[in-house]
């Protein structure tokens, strides 16, 4: 469920390339506007404190889920699949990874055994087109239309 | 933050074929996830370029480019199985691919389809054997042969009266030219 603060991060840099965070909540009833408003207004007031000059702000909602179930046996999450999706020819592709993945998205037979994903596995599928219906796009706002490669890749 | 640029003009200039050893795959691609960063690259115009090259790397490393690479192959291989022997292929499925019969670790010399190079090159020598020799074969028989009808025409002008040795030795040349 969702918490009952979202946490509003202010990233600040020194002249030595160093980063640091400022760390403040907000109610996460609020929405991202509201949010990004009242931190940039306290990153504006927090300027005159400190030599460092902004160069980031996050807002991050966080979810709880109760009651926690432990996984089963099953590979470990350092077995990532990666899934890549396209906006389109000559668009950048979006990249979605998939801990621990299940022996059973693989492909079974070929060169590409137990490495690729196999992309017409039912529930690869199923979740393809949830994740095409669904809008999500590149980190340039190009909404992607196709899944279009996957394969193992060790990304922990 | 690093300062890393990427040229506007990536796409034009040459590309270099890379093989890596299939257990290396997923090490190789989790590396790249560095040059996903927009933290890595000196402007957005770099990070959106970067970002872009290094995803379609990623996404060659094992599926696109050896996939197209072997299917081409294969393609090659069912062209010239068709048209040397006549093996009829079908495609069971456009994505992925696959076509039937799967191929085989060999092949042998049979004629799958008499319209095939082998198939009309084996039609050519049965009509020569069958209608000039008089052999026996599978998909022609006529009868009599050539060189039957020419020996007949030799034993009628040999019992013919007078002097037909001119002819005759003119027929004996042709047949000679069938043997």
């Amino acid at each position: 469920m969702l918490q009952g603060t979202a946490i509003v991060e202010l990233v600040w840099q020194d002249a030595s390339g160093s980063q640091a965070v400022t760390q403040l909540r907000a109610l996460s009833s609020s929405t991202v506007e509201e949010i990004d408003a009242f931190a940039s207004a306290a990153a504006s007031i927090l300027v005159p404190l400190t030599d460092c000059v902004l160069v980031g702000q996050r807002i991050r909602y966080k979810s709880a889920f109760e009651p926690v179930t432990l996984p089963a046996d099953g590979s470990p999450i350092t077995k990532v699949a990666v899934l890549f999706f396209s906006p389109g020819v000559d668009f950048a592709d979006a990249v979605i990874a998939i801990p621990a993945a299940k022996d059973s998205i693989l492909v079974a037979d070929g060169p590409t055994a137990g490495y690729a994903v196999d992309l017409t596995n039912s529930d690869v599928e199923a979740f393809a087109s949830a994740v095409i219906d669904g809008g999500v796009s590149n980190p340039f706002a190009e909404v992607v239309t196709a899944l279009v490669a996957g394969y193992l890749q060790s990304r922990v | 933050m690093a300062n890393n640029t990427f040229p506007e003009d990536w796409r034009d200039q040459p590309c270099f074929l890379v093989s890596i050893p299939r257990p290396l795959v997923p090490y190789a691609g989790g590396l790249l996830k560095l040059l996903e960063m927009r933290g890595f690259w000196a402007t957005e115009g770099d990070y959106q370029r970067g970002y872009t090259a290094v995803t379609e790397l990623e996404e060659c490393l094992m599926a696109t480019c050896l996939n197209v690479l072997l299917e081409q192959n294969d393609a090659l291989y069912r062209l010239l199985n068709t048209a040397l022997l006549g093996v009829a292929y079908t495609t069971v499925s456009e994505d992925p691919l696959v076509v039937t019969p799967a191929i085989a670790p060999h092949v042998n010399l049979d004629i799958h389809d008499q319209d095939s190079l082998m198939g009309r090159m084996d039609r050519l020598t049965q009509l020569v054997d069958n209608s000039i020799n008089g052999t026996e074969v599978p998909l022609y028989d006529y009868s009599p042969s050539v060189k039957a009808l020419l020996q007949s025409v030799i034993d009628a002008v040999t019992a013919l009266e007078g002097d037909n040795s001119d002819l005759l030795a003119e027929l004996e040349v042709i047949a000679g030219l069938l043997a």
